[in-house]
């Protein structure tokens, strides 16, 4: 069984806890393996980087290494994988950084280890058809926008996947699980980030356009891989509706959770509401009377 | 034993400033056989010149170093001097002071130690320089213009004019290149097609000039003067001789209107039977072997039949059973034509970038994006729209029109470094032919800097502005999407530093900036010249020789040097008219001395010689039963590959022969 | 007050430092205002992303005390626009450094968010969200704001009470310590 070396990062712990579990349920029925990198450590985040850049490499680094012994690394969070990305290629000519590690006690040897985001991962899963046969509950006749954010795709020199301004894999893997992308504007627009606690005005505005876009194209749902992205859309839709000209309530949901539904994984495990159980059934339903 | 005389320039302050000349001239008298030294402000002035012809006469000196420039500024100039003093022009070595040493060099010690040492290596390499005579060719006075854009037409009428013979190679099926496609021209807002037809029937009409179109250059050697070009005449299918140019075939063709044109940017459509515009010169149709029914079907001859099975037939052929005259001739082939040239000339042209690349506006999927070339068919009144401007997407007139400058040009990150110099020009205009046709549309460019360094440019652009009501916007556009059937642009006003967010757009204009054609680099290569980075064919010297490449014989003009508009592409073409009559005023040229030689009793009869010569210059002769190689002085071009690869050392380059170069390393080891 | 804000002279020290912090080279940027025009977040900021830029090339102090170099999200959109390769949301960031350290932040807010973030890695290893949204609440005033949010978030267990110290944290924060040794 293949596996890849997991970094959950802070929000799935917390926030976030159903894409991990979600994540793991899923790629534990496809046969992938996930093993938790051993006493991981903060990413190294957007925020650490505004105050030291240098800093922020070093502590992504210290994952870099606790990783290498298990194999590539699989960060679900659009922030994670970016900030080790990042890293990876800092620390390939930051000889400086590399020292500081070793004086922690961690070696970094360039080109030990790579990483990647879950989309990523999973888009490889389906492109070599690990999923096929695992879909017993195809998604039929469910609407999805697939939602990027930002830096699930950008900067392209560091993410190194996808298009990064109209990127498509969610939505492959979306078909592949039964479900039927809608094409949309705001993609890859931002959703406003850690700026809902800052400027609360500005972020609901920044939601609203994304939220709207997917509505105006008859989504169902929006899917997303990133847990601010997911909480920034997902939470707020009624004060959003009052105040801020949002059309309508709209499900958010992380990727996987959406997978795990497809294949028949318990909807608790998944952290799915009823709610969304039961959209998923209606649409199937109506779609069976179609077909 | 030789009497070197050395002669170390200033040049200004250009060697001076951080060369300490006169400590070099003082060491220079120190080397063996160094019997003079002096330094001078300026070598090549006419004062300087004459020091060194004195000094060369006084001092009995039978050889001389300059430390100078380089050799490519004026080793020509030394020569011409040494030889007035009587000397054989190549006993002259140039030690490279400026480019090699002042220029690069960024401690004034560590500058004039290299200098001394130059110096030593080419007093070492002049002490076994030999007295070297140049041979005599004979020129042919033809000369063959690649290209027939508006550049070629222009150089070709011109050289043709002069009385001597021209033969023009273009690509497509017919000339009149890129001008052709446009509508207007800036900033006269003349018609493109009414200035250049004449011209183009002006050369299918000059007796000095034979016409090949749909015609590919293949290969070119030999020399200036005298260079072998292979064409390749491309199965046109359609007989040029007996074709009257009725056009009836092209509306009988049952693919008509199937296949995207290209002279319409794939914005019209023509048949497999084609001229790709009304004004066509030749207005000789071609036949696309890649499309035509008959062509793509199985030759019967060629078809094993079994028994009892009939023969299949060739699909359609409708075109030739139309044709009155007989002229559709599917057996035709490539034709291979061999000619000899004293002269060519390149004028190939230009590409436009490939927005494909830009996501961020759509990357070419947003049909109401267009190109400004699709703009400008159109808005030709014989293009896809008969010059009326609409919206791709619904055909209905635009209300709300951008304009988005740079794209591709001046972006580092997607495209190409450089301005693409035409494109504020012809946005301008664009800008001007939209409300000239729609009175009442919005019309907005987005733009970085204007760039209007032309006669009467900068007022066109301010007409525009102020007359035409095109409303200018400083900053680059970020993103255009669609939303809801409307399309959206998001933009900034730099200069009040606020966002713009534009709904409601009709149609957007993209200003893809120049690029060379794809296939520069290659026909570089078959010509045996060089390109810059960006695949443009590089000149000699870019401001005193703007037209001419390094391969003597052999000139450029128009946008296949870089990006340029018309009036530049006419001027240089013009140049290198002139260029090619002073070429063809000589009926016999004096060839460089400076070729490789075989010493036929060193020669081991290898032939690894004959396999490296890029030139095919080397052949292997025999003299009463001795086998030898030998250097076909006219074609040699002096690369000195025959010389690396020689082992027992019988190929040798004259002026820089093994001897000279160890003795030039030696000079510096030793003295 | 009433100070003057005209430009005088470049002043090459900040202007260096920027460059130093950032990793951009800010000479680069020919303010073509495509960030400006990408950015999501500069519609709500007192100057856009490519005045930010022009400031910085002056080294004008001025920039310091903008609100836009403490919201920018690092969404990245500017920097994969860019015609440059500039990453101006390094600039932004090299900035609110330098304007924390003179004492001229503009936005309390996003600092403190900051602060506290990475307080909470540096004392833990990871960042614990509860505490963090906490002090974001007090830091904005917002005290009774999203509790219909964060209450059945808690319930869901989505907020654990306590965050999670890493073991080898000793070794952790020697990351933050021995730059600030190399700095000297």
């Amino acid at each position: 069984m293949p596996a890849y070396a997991y970094f959950p990062g802070c929000s799935l712990e917390a926030s976030a806890k159903e894409f991990d579990t979600s994540f793991r349920a899923v790629f534990d029925k496809i046969g992938v393996g996930l093993k938790e990198i051993p006493d991981w450590s903060c990413c190294g985040s957007s925020q650490v980087h505004k105050v030291d850049k240098d800093v922020a490499t070093a502590i992504a680094g210290r994952n870099l290494v606790l990783a290498s012994d298990i194999g590539d690394i699989v960060a679900p969070c659009a922030f994670c994988s970016i900030s080790l990305k990042e890293a990876i290629i800092k620390l390939e000519h930051e000889g400086p950084i590399r020292s500081t590690l070793i004086e922690a006690g961690l070696e970094y040897l360039p080109g030990s280890v790579s990483v990647i985001s879950a989309v990523e991962a999973t888009y490889r899963a389906v492109e070599e058809g690990l999923i096929d046969g695992k879909v017993q509950s195809p998604l039929t006749g469910l609407k999805v926008a697939a939602y990027y954010g930002c830096l699930l795709v950008r900067p392209p020199k560091i993410a190194q996947f996808d298009d990064p301004e109209n990127p498509s894999s969610m939505e492959r893997i979306m078909v592949a699980v039964g479900a039927a992308p809608v094409d949309w504007s705001h993609k890859t627009e931002c959703c406003g980030n850690a700026y809902i606690f800052v400027n609360k005005d500005m972020t609901l505005n920044l939601v609203r356009d994304v939220l709207n876009a997917a509505i105006e194209a008859n989504a169902d749902a929006v899917v997303t891989a990133c847990p601010l992205c997911q909480q920034n859309l997902a939470m707020r839709q009624p004060h959003m509706k009052q105040n801020y000209g949002l059309k309508r309530e709209i499900p958010v949901l992380y990727f996987t959770q959406l997978m795990g539904a497809a294949m028949n994984i318990d909807g608790q495990q998944l952290g799915l509401s009823g709610n969304i159980v039961r959209l998923i059934n209606k649409r199937q339903q109506e779609a069976k009377e179609v077909g | 034993m030789a009497r070197v005389g050395v002669f170390i320039c200033h040049c200004g302050a250009n060697i001076a400033g951080k060369v300490d000349v006169e400590a070099v001239s003082e060491a220079a008298i120190n080397i063996p056989g160094v019997v003079y030294s002096s330094h001078q402000k300026y070598s090549c002035s006419e004062a300087g010149q004459k020091v060194i012809i004195d000094a060369i006469k006084e001092n009995r000196l039978d050889r001389v170093v300059i430390g100078s420039c380089s050799p490519k500024m004026h080793e020509n100039t030394f020569r011409k001097t040494v030889q007035q003093a009587g000397l054989n022009s190549y006993m002259l070595e140039i030690a490279n002071l400026r480019e090699h040493v002042s220029w690069v060099t960024a401690d004034k010690d560590e500058a004039t130690k290299k200098a001394m040492d130059l110096v030593k290596a080419a007093v070492g390499k002049v002490s076994f320089a030999k007295p070297l005579t140049p041979g005599q060719v004979p020129v042919e006075k033809r000369a063959l213009v690649i290209g027939g854009g508006i550049a070629g037409i222009q150089a070709a009428l011109d050289i043709a004019d002069m009385g001597y013979e021209v033969v023009m190679v273009e690509r497509e099926p017919s000339i009149g290149g890129r001008m052709a496609q446009l509508d207007k021209t800036f900033p006269t807002l003349d018609c493109s097609a009414c200035i250049l037809s004449p011209r183009m029937v002006d050369v299918a009409q000059h007796p000095n000039i034979r016409l090949l179109t749909y015609s590919e250059v293949e290969n070119v050697n030999g020399y200036v003067g005298n260079f072998n070009v292979i064409i390749r005449k491309k199965a046109r299918f359609v007989d040029e001789r007996i074709c009257t140019g009725c056009l009836e075939c092209m509306g009988k063709c049952p693919l008509k209107k199937k296949i995207p044109n290209e002279f319409e940017n794939g914005r019209a459509p023509r048949g497999a039977i084609y001229v790709p515009f009304a004004q066509a010169v030749p207005k000789v149709p071609v036949i696309d072997k890649e499309y035509c029914r008959y062509l793509l079907s199985p030759d019967p001859d060629k078809v094993e039949v079994k028994e009892g099975e009939k023969k299949p037939k060739r699909k359609c052929g409708v075109c030739a059973k139309v044709c009155t005259q007989g002229a559709v001739d599917f057996n035709q082939q490539d034709e291979l034509i061999s000619e000899k040239f004293g002269a060519i000339v390149l004028a190939t042209g230009f590409n436009l970038f490939d927005h494909s690349k830009y996501g961020e506006y759509g990357a070419g999927k947003i049909p109401d994006v267009i190109t400004a070339l699709d703009f400008e068919r159109i808005v030709n009144s014989s293009g896809p729209t008969e010059g009326k401007i609409v919206r791709p997407s619904n055909g209905e007139k635009p209300k709300r029109v951008v304009f988005i400058q740079c794209v591709g040009s001046r972006d580092e990150a997607k495209g190409v470094p450089y301005c693409s110099r035409i494109c504020c020009m012809y946005t301008a205009k664009q800008a001007i032919l939209v409300r000239e046709k729609l009175p009442d549309a919005e019309i907005y460019v987005f733009y970085m800097d204007i760039r209007a360094a032309g006669k009467g440019y900068e007022e066109f652009v301010l007409r525009a502005q102020r007359e035409y009501g095109a409303n200018y916007v400083r900053g680059r556009v970020s993103r255009i999407y669609e939303s809801n059937g409307h399309m959206v642009l998001k933009a900034a006003d730099t200069l009040v530093g606020m966002p713009v967010e534009m709904d409601d757009v009709d149609l957007v204009v993209l200003a893809t900036g120049s690029i060379a054609r794809e296939d520069s680099v290659e026909l570089a290569n078959t010509i045996g010249i060089t390109t810059d980075n960006h695949g443009f064919i590089s000149e000699v010297h870019p401001k005193l020789r703007p037209v001419e490449v390094p391969r003597e014989g052999v000139f450029a003009c128009g946008a296949c040097l870089s990006p340029r508009d018309i009036p530049d592409a006419v001027a240089t073409a013009g140049a290198v008219a002139a260029k090619v009559g002073v070429l063809f005023s000589n009926d016999i040229l004096m060839s460089d001395p400076m070729v490789a030689e075989i010493d036929p009793l060193k020669c081991a009869a290898c032939g690894a010689c004959v396999s490296v010569c890029p030139y095919s210059a080397i052949t292997m002769e025999e003299f009463r039963g001795k086998k030898f190689a030998k250097v076909n002085e006219a074609m040699c071009q002096g690369c000195g590959t025959c010389s690396a690869a020689c082992r027992p050392g019988a190929a040798q380059l004259k002026g820089q022969t093994d001897e000279q170069i160890l003795r030039s390393i030696e000079a510096v080891l030793q003295w | 007050m009433g100070a003057s804000v005209q430009l005088r002279s470049i002043d090459m020290d900040l202007k260096k430092e920027i460059e130093r912090l950032s990793g951009q080279k800010l000479d680069a940027c020919y303010l073509c205002g495509k960030c400006s025009a990408g950015c999501p977040v500069a519609p709500y900021q007192d100057i856009p992303p490519h005045v930010v830029m022009r400031m910085a090339q002056w080294g004008s102090k001025k920039v310091l005390g903008s609100k836009m170099i403490w919201n920018c999200a690092s969404c990245g959109t500017c920097y994969t626009r860019c015609p440059n390769n500039i990453d101006v949301a390094r600039v932004c960031g090299a900035l609110s450094q330098i304007s924390r350290r003179e004492g001229l932040v503009a936005d309390k807010v996003a600092a403190t968010l900051r602060e506290k973030f990475v307080e909470s890695v540096k004392n833990n290893g990871r960042v614990h969200e509860l505490s963090l949204v906490v002090a974001m609440k007090m830091a904005s005033r917002d005290y009774l704001g999203d509790l219909d949010i964060g209450i059945p978030m808690f319930l869901k267990g989505k907020f654990p009470l306590f965050g999670h110290k890493i073991k080898d944290l000793n070794n952790f924060q020697k990351l933050f310590d021995s730059k600030k040794k190399g700095d000297k």
